[in-house]
């Protein structure tokens, strides 16, 4: 029997104003689909355009990935290119899915 | 003041002192040590061979020796042995020597002679008491310090504690000890140990009787002292680090521990010094103390933004540049959670920071390194921010360079086309607005260009710049695409009418001569335009669309604009596949020639040459004629290795035919066409005559065609280049003559052999009077030069006829052969006439 997953929620701050945004938002889903989480678990945030929210979350600088759920809440910031820093840092559990 | 006399016994004092129980709150720690300090303090006071505490029951048994100074070990075996004499539980008085003198057995085992006792108040009859062996009789000084050593001593042997502040004095018992009378005017100094006398150098015979403060050296202003001061004024006990001098004059840091002792009525009547020379940790305090300062003040003064962050990436420490780099107060960071930061081992990882007021507020890019560490003992990252903001400013200000043309200073292709989308978005948002784009090309550039020479040539595209720029209003954008290619943009336009009138001021500004240093250059320019929403709704879309319509005003000969049709795109892409395609088709030789044949008239006619016609076999289209291709090839640079392809088919051809003895002579006079461009090409005549010499071809078998157009825009050169060309041996036709500028003294002065008549004065005979009468009178005049006549398009016999009946020297048309590859041409000279008879 298939243990279900647990529900993952993440959302990605990054900014247009001076970074590559793309790149970026790229790799986080990619990190995502290779560990086998649904897009639809990831939020991304343009502090450009909402800069009231990043004050709201305290975002201190970009891009910041914060893992909501599961618990404990956890933040990253730089960079996301490598995907076992990503998972380790984020405090997922490094096997990766079947 | 008045100065205490000196006791005997105050000399050679060797025990240390401590001071009272604390005068709140219980005794917390028994401390032997501290009870044998007073006991030898007491012994010493009154200058005693022995000294003993001791604890006497009630009724005068159970005697216990709770401490002893300078009793040998039988000696106090026989005290404890023996019963508390009966006078000493009689003993009111203070201090009586003689009468437990005879009472005492083990007196025998001391050595001493006498033996005295002094109770501790307020029981004299039982409780602690001391006993001395050989005693001075003591002053009133010594009385007063007895008794607060008795008592103290008899509350500590009553508690069989101690108090917590005595066992810190006694911990300290390697420290000078001090003795001050607390209620002695200026409280002076009643006892020093010698341990003191080694740490300040002072003697006590020095000291003794005056205020502590001659440490001080002056040295008023210390808190040290302040603290000190309080607490003797409260009766309390206290700690304070002081800068003393030593009687040499250097100094030191002395830790001094003072507890009060109290008199029989509870003040303090004694203070107890305990001093500890501290100097060395003191510097090593103050050594740390300095780098750590140094090391808070790099990290202060650093640029560079230095968090300290937790596992968690919550901020622990964050220096003043990290303030200002996220754009909080380093107390607001404190607590903050920053994210666990992750930084690229291959190389620099950008992070965007918002940067505080003095930018704005607006964001920045600052650098991120990441180094594992530990703070206060836990693991810890450490996160450097290295702002390169300024550095990515400048690289955007090179960037913006990359924007600008630099013969000109309008913007480039890239920023029209940037500005071109914005005004597209922002057109979009706005109703009722348009966006018109200009594209003006520079009608006969080329030739300007080559005939000015390039410097010349950039100077007349700035002074285009000028013009446009007088022309247009400020806000209306300019931009040069490249060569003689500029663009306006006119954003925010109401109505497609001040387009046009735009358009039309910028083809009106062109009729006044452009001043190029001492020349004045006639130019016109071709306008393409498209609009916004109306034509195209992307940026792309109106650059694509303003091009397919400039072309079309060219098309229609320039020096005037063209409004997008939908049409023009079909004709723009195909425009645009020939550019594409022309440059491989000539790599992969997918030209072909073919000839035409040219025709004797006489009584007789016959073949007297052929003209090479170039086609271009396209993979997809077929054969594509020349009217499509050799003008893109002209702008394409592309039409001198057109031609050298050509002559050097025509060669090999004619090199092929001179062997073949079935192929009739005369096809081996060939006709080659060259361009206007190639005229002015200074390589040309030495290019050609290479590939006619390297197939070892007569040069008067070739005959090079020029348009009368061509020659005409510029006149001199061409009289140049086919003169020399005549030289190599090879002729020269004039063709086309009559639809141009026909002026009849390039006839005479052109180094030509043959006029060739163009089609349309040949098309309406044989029936047209007037365009006979023209024929003969060309005719008339080329014989008159010397020179021979070829009518073009001939198709009817009709015609054949009449250009006979004329004196025509040659014809040239369908009616003698189409153009076609050579296995399709005559093989004998006389000619079958095939043309349709025209009538």
């Amino acid at each position: 029997m298939i243990r279900e997953r647990p529900l993952m929620k993440l959302v990605l701050y990054v900014s247009s104003s001076t970074g590559d945004i793309d790149r970026i938002v790229e790799q986080v889903r990619t990190f995502l689909s290779a560990r086998g989480v649904d897009e639809s678990a990831l939020r991304v945030v343009d502090v450009a355009r909402h800069p009231a929210r990043a004050e709201a979350e305290r975002i201190l600088a970009t891009p910041t990935l914060v893992k909501i759920a599961p618990a404990p809440v956890r933040r990253i910031v730089g960079n996301f290119a490598d995907p076992d820093a990503v998972a380790s840092a984020l405090g997922l559990d490094m096997a990766k899915p079947q | 003041m008045k100065e205490a006399e000196e006791p005997a016994g105050n000399r050679g004092m060797r025990a240390a002192v401590a001071a009272s129980p604390e005068p709140t709150g219980p005794p917390v720690q028994s401390h032997p040590d501290m009870l044998h300090a007073l006991v030898q303090v007491a012994a010493d006071t009154v200058g005693a061979r022995f000294a003993a505490l001791v604890h006497v029951g009630p009724d005068g048994h159970g005697l216990e020796v709770v401490e002893s100074v300078g009793l040998e070990k039988g000696a106090l075996e026989a005290l404890r042995a023996a019963e508390a004499p009966a006078a000493w539980r009689r003993l009111g008085e203070p201090w009586n020597s003689g009468e437990g003198r005879a009472e005492v057995p083990f007196l025998a085992r001391t050595g001493a002679s006498s033996c005295s006792v002094r109770p501790t108040a307020p029981a004299p009859d039982h409780g602690p008491l001391l006993l001395f062996g050989d005693a001075g009789l003591p002053g009133d000084r010594e009385t007063a310090l007895l008794d607060a050593l008795v008592r103290t001593a008899g509350s500590l042997a009553l508690a069989r504690d101690i108090a917590a502040p005595l066992t810190r004095a006694m911990e300290a018992v390697e420290g000078g000890i001090t003795l001050v009378a607390a209620r002695a005017p200026d409280m002076p100094l009643v006892y020093a140990n010698e341990r003191f006398s080694e740490l300040t150098g002072f003697p006590p015979e020095e000291i003794v009787g005056r205020n502590c403060r001659f440490l001080q050296g002056g040295q008023r202003d210390q808190p040290g002292i302040d603290a000190l001061r309080a607490a003797v004024a409260a009766g309390r006990e206290c700690t304070a680090l002081l800068h003393n001098v030593r009687r040499d004059g250097s100094g030191f840091w002395n830790e001094v521990h003072v507890a009060p002792i109290a008199g029989a009525d509870g003040a303090p009547e004694w203070y107890v010094g305990v001093q500890r020379d501290v100097t060395e940790r003191e510097s090593l305090r103050a050594g740390l103390a300095r780098e750590r300062a140094e090391f808070r003040r790099i990290l202060h003064e650093s640029s560079n933004g230095v968090l300290v962050l937790d596992e968690d990436g919550a901020v622990l420490y964050a220096n003043p540049a990290s303030e200002a780099m996220l754009g909080r107060s380093a107390s607001a960071l404190e607590s903050e959670s920053f994210g666990v930061p992750l930084d690229d081992r291959t190389g620099p990882t950008e992070i965007t920071i918002k940067r505080d007021a003095h930018d704005g507020g607006r964001p920045g890019i600052a650098q991120l390194n990441v180094t594992r560490t530990e703070w206060n003992g836990e693991p810890a990252w450490l996160a450097e921010l290295h702002d390169v903001t300024a550095r990515r400013h400048a690289e955007d200000a090179a960037r913006r360079m990359a924007w600008t043309d630099p013969l000109t200073g309008l913007g480039n292709r890239e920023f029209l086309r940037e500005e071109l989308e914005q005004a597209v978005i922002t057109g979009a948002e706005e109703d009722g607005r348009c966006v018109g784009m200009l594209l003006l090309d520079m009608d006969r550039f080329k030739e300007i260009n080559e005939s000015l020479g390039h410097a010349e040539g950039d100077r007349f595209l700035i002074e285009v710049a000028r013009r446009l720029q007088s022309t247009l209003r400020d806000n209306d954008l300019i931009a040069r695409f490249g060569g003689d290619e500029f663009a306006v943009l006119l954003g925010r336009v109401k109505e497609v009418d001040s387009v046009t009138r735009v358009a039309d001021k910028v083809v009106e500004a062109f009729h006044e001569p452009l001043q190029v240093g001492d020349r004045r250059i006639k130019a016109s320019c071709s306008l393409g335009i498209s609009l916004f929403p109306g034509d195209a709704d992307t940026a792309a879309g109106m650059m694509k669309h303003a091009d397919a319509a400039m072309y079309a005003a060219k098309r229609a000969g320039g020096s005037g604009y063209q409004m997008f049709r939908p049409d023009f795109v079909e004709r723009a892409e195909r425009r645009l596949a020939v550019d594409q395609g022309l440059a491989d088709a000539l790599a992969e030789r997918q030209f072909v020639v073919q000839y035409q044949p040219q025709v004797a008239l006489g009584a007789c006619p016959r073949l007297s040459g052929v003209e090479a016609l170039v086609r271009w076999n396209h993979p997809e289209r077929g054969l594509v004629p020349p009217g499509e291709f050799i003008e893109e090839l002209e702008e394409l640079d592309l039409i001198g290795e057109l031609t050298r392809y050509v002559l050097d088919e025509v060669c090999r051809q004619i090199a092929a035919w001179s062997g073949d003895r079935r192929t009739p002579s005369s096809l081996c006079n060939v006709s080659v066409n060259l361009s206007a461009r190639e005229l002015r090409s200074e390589e040309l005549v030495s290019a050609l005559a290479a590939i006619i010499d390297g197939h070892g071809i007569d040069p008067g078998r070739i005959c090079f065609e020029v348009t009368e157009s061509a020659a005409a825009s510029d006149f001199v050169q061409a009289t140049h280049t086919l003169g020399a060309l005549r030289e190599l041996g090879a002729r020269i036709a004039l063709d086309d003559f009559g639809k141009g500028y026909s002026a009849l003294n390039y006839l005479r002065v052109l180094p030509i052999d043959t006029v060739k008549i163009d089609r349309e004065f040949i098309r309406d005979l044989p029936g047209d009077a007037s365009s006979t009468a023209m024929i003969r009178a060309i005719v008339e005049m080329a014989r008159g030069i010397d020179k021979h006549v070829l009518a073009e398009g001939v198709e009817s016999f009709g015609q054949h006829e009449l250009l006979q009946e004329i004196g025509c020297d040659f014809a040239q048309g369908f009616l003698y052969g189409r153009p076609s590859p050579v296995d399709g041409l005559p093989t004998g000279d006389t000619l079958h006439l095939s043309g349709s008879d025209g009538s």
